[in-house]
């Protein structure tokens, strides 16, 4: 029995992703802002309101565009998302394909140090790193794959073992395939469906994450934009300009929002009987 | 005896994740580019010079012998000196912070079991009625919402337009300390009712489907007896396990919570080490902090086979 993916929270999400993806790549180019940066009028007030002319959604207290900076926070944290999702997987698989078919002097030290790196909440181990690496770009990025791949290698080798005991597996072994043939063709694709829904909640993860340690001010360094950057700063301005922080918060909480309901939406689907905790 | 040796074991877990984390902690400090010997030395020294001083302080001994007497140090109460300012000691440092950080923990994952278990049951006997539905809902907004993002919408509300309450923390309070803390604390439960919400209400459900309810229902318990008394005290242990991962969500809440609003606990504490490239003091506060977070994971794990005696005798 196969269900449609007829949620429309789904569908939203999906609309949402595709939106801000053009979003990142052609924002910067938008005809109304950005024709001089910063656009303000030197004599006048830097603050400018949505709806100003150069500057659609306004401009933050030293008159750089919202829209502008907004789209550039877009491909920072997308960038640093799909990346990190990437070495998380394939970390993951990696080690998770290694702690189910080798010997167990192997298998065993690989999921102790799984198990190990489960003793460590998330954001301790990322600040850690970035503590050793000092804060930028691609100590985020280092950070967020080294605490994220343990999950991606669990959730592998759970399905590796309960998938390597079924029937077309034995025959596929039987007919003498090796063991990376049968995890390159026979495994990963059964499991892509369930990876990829776990990896879209995981790339919220890392957007989300990516942005709380851009607003403790340990992650991406201003003056490049980001999301979290941008939430940090317009707290600041609170009463003079709560506009600052909405835009921010909304574009944030929407991304996080539209991917977790993607992962959702696409678990039900590959895997109807999963809970839904 | 069965349960002793439960505890025992669980006991024995938290120490090694302990030494985990310590040593974790030990590595990554280590290979910080600069040490202790180059901060001694000041920014002349030759490189003679402070490889000299790094001798006398025996730093170039291998990795897990200073492991070794880091450790013993840690016991003996000598976490190291910071290296900006008066060179304060990490412990008075962290003696001044963690109590402030695990005050507000404490009363965020109260505040989150005593909401969410609230919530959690009565959505579960509900179950896909309106209210189910609502309370999934806000459940579900309550796990994705970003903490930094709640954070300023309460500011704005109660603090820039209604001017209820204090925004941030000042050294010396104008109003009682209460006032500070409520904003912190509910932005900082927020994530952790949301999944406690969402696990009581699974876990409850299915309770409610087993046989000895049934059968006290058959037999007349009245509804509130048959709710808190035979369903809750079953409904509720899986809730309890994993408050100790809630509580890791609690930390990384408390890192964005007490910067918002400039609370003088560990996560400020880091954050401005790590922004002046303290490496002792990063170094203790993320030890610090690794701490409270196993000795809550030990404590749960410890009150579980108190609490089941099926867990007690699985656990041999």
């Amino acid at each position: 029995m196969k269900k449609k993916l007829k949620d429309p929270l789904v569908w939203f999400g999906i609309i949402f992703m595709a939106a801000l993806l053009l979003f990142a790549i052609f924002g910067p180019y938008i005809p109304t802002d950005g024709k001089s940066n910063p656009v303000f009028d030197p004599a006048g007030d830097p603050h400018l309101g949505p709806g100003a002319k150069h500057a659609i959604l306004g401009t933050d207290e030293i008159g750089r565009s919202f829209l502008q900076r907004l789209a550039y926070g877009a491909r920072i944290s997308l960038f640093i998302g799909f990346t990190v999702q990437f070495i998380n997987i394939s970390i993951g698989i990696f080690m998770g394909a290694v702690s189910t078919f080798a010997p167990r002097w192997i298998a065993s030290p690989i999921m102790r140090l799984t198990d190990g790196m489960f003793a460590f909440p998330d954001i301790l181990l990322a600040i850690l790193v970035i503590g050793a690496l000092g804060p930028g770009f691609i100590p985020v990025i280092v950070a967020l794959s080294i605490s994220g791949w343990p999950a991606m290698a669990r959730l592998t080798r759970n399905q590796l073992v309960s998938l390597k005991e079924r029937e077309f597996v034995v025959a596929a072994k039987a007919a003498g395939a090796s063991t990376p043939y049968l995890i390159f063709k026979h495994l990963l694709p059964q499991m892509s469906g369930i990876l990829l829904a776990v990896s879209m909640i995981d790339l919220a993860g890392s957007i989300l994450a990516e942005s709380t340690l851009s607003f403790l001010g340990i992650g991406v360094q201003a003056p490049n934009p980001s999301w979290g950057g941008m939430i940090n700063n317009a707290r600041l301005q609170m009463n003079s300009n709560p506009l600052e922080l909405l835009w921010p918060c909304a574009i944030l909480s929407l991304a996080v929002f539209s991917l977790n309901f993607i992962g959702d939406g696409l678990r039900n689907y590959f895997d109807p009987n999963s809970s839904n905790i | 005896m069965q349960l002793f040796k439960a505890l025992g074991f669980r006991f024995l877990f938290g120490i090694v994740s302990l030494l985990f984390i310590s040593f974790v902690t030990f590595v990554a400090s280590d290979l910080a580019p600069g040490d202790a010997a180059m901060y001694n030395a000041g920014e002349k020294a030759s490189v003679e010079r402070i490889e000299q001083i790094r001798e006398q302080m025996g730093l170039n001994r291998p990795l897990l012998v200073r492991y070794g007497s880091y450790i013993s140090g840690i016991a003996k109460g000598d976490w190291g000196e910071s290296y900006s300012g008066t060179h304060e000691p990490v412990l008075d440092k962290l003696k001044r912070t963690v109590p402030m950080t695990a005050k507000i923990a404490i009363l965020a994952i109260t505040l989150a079991s005593a909401i969410g278990i609230f919530l959690g049951t009565i959505s579960a006997l509900k179950e896909k009625k309106f209210t189910d539905r609502s309370i999934l809902t806000l459940s579900t907004l309550g796990v994705t919402l970003p903490n930094f993002v709640l954070a300023p919408i309460l500011v704005y509300i109660f603090a820039v337009k209604f001017d209820m309450l204090p925004t941030t923390w000042e050294s010396d309070l104008r109003a009682p300390e209460w006032m500070y803390l409520l904003l912190p604390v509910v932005v900082l439960s927020l994530r952790p009712t949301a999944l406690i919400t969402r696990l009581t209400r699974a876990s409850m459900i299915e309770t409610l489907k087993q046989e000895f309810i049934r059968t006290a229902i058959a037999k007349g318990v009245p509804r509130f007896r048959l709710v808190t008394k035979y369903a809750l005290r079953n409904a509720i242990l899986p809730v309890i396990t994993s408050i100790g991962t809630t509580f890791g969500f609690l930390l990384t809440g408390s890192f964005v919570a007490e910067r918002f609003f400039t609370i003088p606990g560990v996560g400020s504490e880091t954050i401005e080490a790590i922004l002046r490239n303290d490496v002792p003091v990063i170094q203790g506060c993320v030890l610090a902090t690794g701490i409270m977070f196993v000795v809550i994971n030990t404590i749960v794990d410890l009150l579980l086979p108190i609490l089941d005696p099926r867990i007690r005798e699985a656990q041999v």
